[in-house]
């Protein structure tokens, strides 16, 4: 497997993105404006309500809110999927096979570039954070917390691409996907645990939350980063999250081969 | 003179509503599934107070009755605004400069701000109305106070201006599109800033305090009009959103017709 082409396909994609750096800085100063209200709002709740709240305290709590606003506002972003639903419904899906790379594998540098471009660009913005919380937010206690965490992060972003691949290659079916795609946003802004730690909320939602796999997208890998789960906890839930990525990957597979046998295009 | 004016806006207005309807319900699944997303985005975030009470006894001096009648208040804001204005002026305007349709809206017998600002109306938003009434009904009914007339006449005169104050804000931040042409970050960007108004400005202290009060006034959308209809507004803080808000809608005017003396077509 030849690797230049991927990276030639990655810089390509870079290139068009600079294009919109405006839009894309606007959007992701806009998560870190709301992480930074967001931990205003847990300072005055620490303020007023003591040390301790649901066994947070405050250090960790900010700590929490800016991991988890930081991952979210790499995850979170908006028009997810609009590229492979519009390749699919538009034609220019034809192109794509013709090309020396899976299509699939196309759409998931495009996704990667496109946060890691959304990261460098909101370093100006996190930077302001950590300086204002410089005394308050922390790093983990050792080096391997802080790997098993990198690890967690990259699950994370493997498992959303897959989540919104499959609800965009439904546009083999259906005319409109954005629907689907806005459904899963909508839970995932509170069931990742973007927020606040899903431990908080009520045993029902805290159920239904741990029976998802979208708290793989925050709430997990920030728990392994402020040393709320042990090394076994943590190394189980990175095999539960493994698995769910298998899942994905499974049904991303079928869908792709009973779609692509139903697509047709038209025109030159 | 005046009278026929507004009929005939509003008789486009209405126009403009049926056209939206037929292109929304053209993908009835889509349609269906989006109705749901935005219900579930509205019950959530009460869960996600929720949650929060059930740590903390009150929130920022904030009961969680009272928390409930602000999230009330905010959703009522964010839905009048999506419905009608928001998506109009942050994407489908900078749209119609880039591909050069701004110029046949200058040519159609109406002003081409309410065109820009009205031309879409967003039934996805208008169907999932039910759970905001129902959080509505379940407010009221938890609050012991009897409502005098004044008193909902105030509240909905403030209402009102909360809307106007994010339609003013918006005019000018939309204005900039006919120098960037891609503005449609800034919509998101202005997104996240008022979701900063889900909390009561009590919860910011020090110099943010000040800023949420009277620099970003994000207070005007949701947390004074709560405070008119509990008694607990001071005069001072509603004559300051009166005179900001009439200034900044006066200023947001005038912006856009310099900005629209600037305009150069951009088809061919």
């Amino acid at each position: 497997m030849r690797v230049s082409k991927y990276v030639t396909l990655f810089q390509l994609t870079w290139q068009e993105y600079l294009a919109y750096r405006m839009n894309f800085a606007l959007e992701v100063f806009g998560s870190i404006f709301l992480i930074l209200v967001t931990t205003l709002v847990w300072k005055t709740l620490f303020s007023t309500q003591g040390s301790l709240i649901a066994g947070y305290s405050e250090h960790e709590m900010i700590t929490y809110v800016v991991g988890a606003g930081m991952i979210s506002s790499l995850l979170l972003l908006t028009a997810q999927g609009d590229d492979i639903n519009d390749d699919i419904q538009q034609g220019r899906l034809s192109v794509l096979l013709l090309k020396p790379f899976h299509a699939t594998v196309y759409w998931l540098i495009r996704d990667m570039c496109r946060k890691s471009l959304t990261f460098i660009i909101g370093i100006v913005g996190y930077s302001v954070v950590f300086l204002l919380y410089h005394d308050i937010l922390f790093f983990p206690t050792s080096l391997w917390q802080f790997v098993l965490f990198l690890v967690f992060l990259f699950v994370a972003s493997l498992l959303h691409y897959g989540f919104f691949y499959i609800l965009s290659i439904l546009s083999f079916w259906i005319d409109q996907t954005w629907g689907f795609r806005f459904v899963m946003r909508v839970v995932m802004e509170i069931a990742a645990g973007a927020l606040i730690p899903l431990n908080l909320f009520a045993p029902l939602w805290q159920k239904i939350f741990s029976a998802l796999p979208f708290q793989f997208f925050a709430y997990v890998p920030m728990q392994v980063y402020i040393g709320k789960v042990s090394y076994s906890q943590a190394f189980l839930l990175l095999g539960e999250g493994i698995l769910w990525l298998g899942g994905i990957a499974m049904i991303g597979y079928i869908l792709w081969r009973k779609g692509i046998r139903l697509y047709t295009a038209q025109g030159n | 003179m005046l009278a026929k004016t507004l009929l005939k806006y509003f008789h486009l207005f209405v126009l403009f509503g049926k056209i939206s309807m037929m292109n929304q319900i053209a993908s009835r699944l889509t349609f269906v599934v989006a109705v749901i997303g935005k219900i579930i985005r509205s019950a959530l975030l009460v869960v996600f107070f929720q949650a929060l009470f059930l740590h903390v006894s009150s929130f920022a001096g904030w009961s969680f009755p009272e928390v409930l009648l602000l999230i009330a208040v905010y959703l009522t804001v964010e839905w009048a605004v999506i419905v009608t204005f928001h998506r109009n002026l942050a994407y489908w305007f900078p749209k119609t400069l880039l591909d050069g349709s701004f110029d046949f809206i200058l040519t159609k017998p109406l002003s081409p701000l309410f065109y820009s600002s009205f031309r879409i109306v967003d039934w996805f938003d208008i169907v999932s109305v039910p759970p905001i009434v129902l959080l509505w009904v379940y407010v009221l009914s938890r609050f012991p106070w009897s409502l005098q007339v004044q008193d909902i006449v105030l509240f909905v005169v403030f209402l009102l201006l909360a809307i106007l104050f994010y339609f003013a804000l918006l005019l000018m931040i939309a204005s900039t599109a006919f120098w960037t042409i891609h503005a449609t970050g800034v919509g998101r960007f202005l997104e996240n800033i008022f979701r900063a108004a889900r909390y009561p400005t009590s919860s910011f202290r020090g110099v943010f305090r000040i800023v949420f009060l009277f620099v970003i006034p994000l207070g005007f959308v949701a947390t004074l009009p709560v405070e008119v209809l509990l008694a607990r507004s001071s005069w001072y803080s509603m004559s300051y959103m009166i005179v900001f808000v009439a200034f900044l809608l006066f200023l947001a005017i005038r912006f856009w017709r310099f900005a629209l003396k600037h305009y150069s077509s951009a088809s061919s």
